[in-house]
């Protein structure tokens, strides 16, 4: 098992996000769709919930992953900010976590269909909000030489020679 | 890999008693409580003790403060920020459903009779299948067909007819039944359009029979026909005949298209139609 840093993983989330949501932006502007089949049309993103003031969420859900992965590569590349970065983070990744549990609940009690895509994004800022939480938690906690910590076994322990 | 397991949950078992203060001060040789220096029986090493220990006691505070800050702080904002998500999203949700005309302009300047658009001599005659909950139907509606209509209807080329393959649901049905209503009163093409228009999702209440009657409103019917017409079900069986039509002869997506009587088949760009359009030209 490789060990992995949270905020690299943190980092490799929001890219996720950023594929899933780019996506699904793409599809919220694309007027060249000229076929619907049964069960092909794209009942959740034609639904009156799919816009928020005229913009597609598609795309805030786009904006919030570039903020994250912005904030983790300014944090990457100046640790001594990681405190207010990753308190900032972890405010984003939990709005957005409340933000999908309630477009989730829209798409299972209110439109009666499901997008696989908005789910793949509900998971992934819910996987960063854990990240970052858990990062905070590191941080704040203080662990010497680990303010951009480990997850897993500490180093130390690791390097020993298996009895 | 179970060896690895069982140094994680060793680690969090060891994490798990200590308290974050405790986690904090790792490495530290200063006595856990520092209210309580040692006594030394000097007064003035006393005095400067307890001054340390006053110092020690307020960066303590300060640490908290500081936590407090950095995890209560981001998660009202947050709390502030979905707050107001959700009240926008409900709030534009609502406003959708306000019934908009739209400029229907280009359908007076042609010929029609019916759901028959252009010259009833045109050579050339074309079918489209739709269903007015089908998002691709409404773009071909709003993006497309002004171009057909300019180039081949309008030039007496084409013959354009509309024939309903309502699939989606129950509302795709009743907006079908509706546009026959519409049709009754002569105003079959606005009333066509003005549904696209309004197209806000599917089997949402879009089409409900009160939004229907809204449309017909601003398309300028009789609403009192035009409701008895919807209540009464009127054009149900020949919408329903429409759609085993269609089916019979082997539509299964919209819009679909048929020219002088070929096969249905499906575009995926407006040059698919226009070719067949031009090739059965004479």
């Amino acid at each position: 098992m490789r060990r992995v840093r949270w905020p690299h993983l943190s980092l490799a989330l929001s890219l996720g996000g950023i594929a899933v949501a780019g996506y699904l932006t793409l599809v919220a502007y694309d007027q060249s769709l000229l076929v619907c089949g049964i069960g092909s049309c794209a009942t959740v993103q034609n639904s009156p919930y799919a816009k928020v003031a005229g913009v597609p969420i598609a795309l805030l859900g786009l904006g919030m992953y570039v903020v994250l992965f912005l904030v983790g590569l300014v944090r990457w590349r100046s640790p001594r900010w990681s405190e207010p970065l990753t308190s900032a983070n972890v405010s984003i990744a939990l709005a957005g976590t409340l933000y999908s549990a309630y477009l989730t609940y829209l798409e299972l009690f209110v439109i009666h269909a499901i997008c696989q895509w908005c789910v793949a994004s509900a998971l992934l800022v819910t996987g960063v909000l854990l990240t970052e939480g858990w990062g905070l938690r590191t941080i704040l906690r203080g662990e010497p030489g680990e303010t951009l910590g480990w997850i897993g076994p500490e180093r130390s322990r690791r390097q020993q020679p298996a009895p | 890999m179970r060896r690895a397991f069982s140094m994680v949950v060793a680690r969090l078992w060891y994490h798990s008693g200590r308290r974050i203060e405790m986690g904090r001060r790792k490495g530290a040789t200063m006595s856990t409580r520092p209210e309580l220096p040692p006594r030394t029986g000097k007064a003035t090493e006393e005095s400067r003790l307890s001054r340390r220990a006053q110092r020690k006691i307020e960066a303590e505070r300060r640490a908290r403060q500081r936590r407090i800050l950095l995890i209560v702080v981001p998660i009202v904002l947050a709390l502030v920020a979905v707050g107001g998500g959700i009240w926008l999203s409900q709030r534009s949700a609502r406003e959708v459903a306000a019934v908009q005309m739209p400029d229907v302009s280009k359908y007076t300047s042609v010929p029609r009779e019916g759901r028959v658009l252009g010259d009833p001599n045109a050579p050339v005659h074309v079918i489209e299948w739709g269903d007015y909950q089908c998002p691709a139907c409404r773009i071909f509606e709003q993006r497309f067909f002004p171009t057909i209509l300019e180039q081949y209807i309008a030039t007496g080329k084409v013959r354009w007819e509309f024939r309903d393959f309502a699939f989606i649901g129950p509302e795709s049905r009743r907006a079908a039944e509706a546009a026959y209503c519409a049709l009754d009163q002569g105003k079959f093409w606005e009333f066509h359009a003005a549904l696209y228009a309004n197209q806000t999702g599917e089997n949402v209440g879009a089409f409900s029979d009160r939004r229907l009657e809204e449309i017909a409103r601003v398309v300028g019917l009789d609403v009192g026909a035009f409701r008895s017409c919807l209540r009464d079900g009127v054009h149900a069986d020949d919408v329903q005949q429409m759609v085993r039509e269609a089916q019979s002869l082997g539509v299964r997506a919209t819009p679909s298209f048929s020219v002088n009587g070929s096969a249905p088949f499906t575009i995926s760009s407006l040059s698919d139609l226009t070719n067949r359009i031009e090739e059965a030209l004479p």
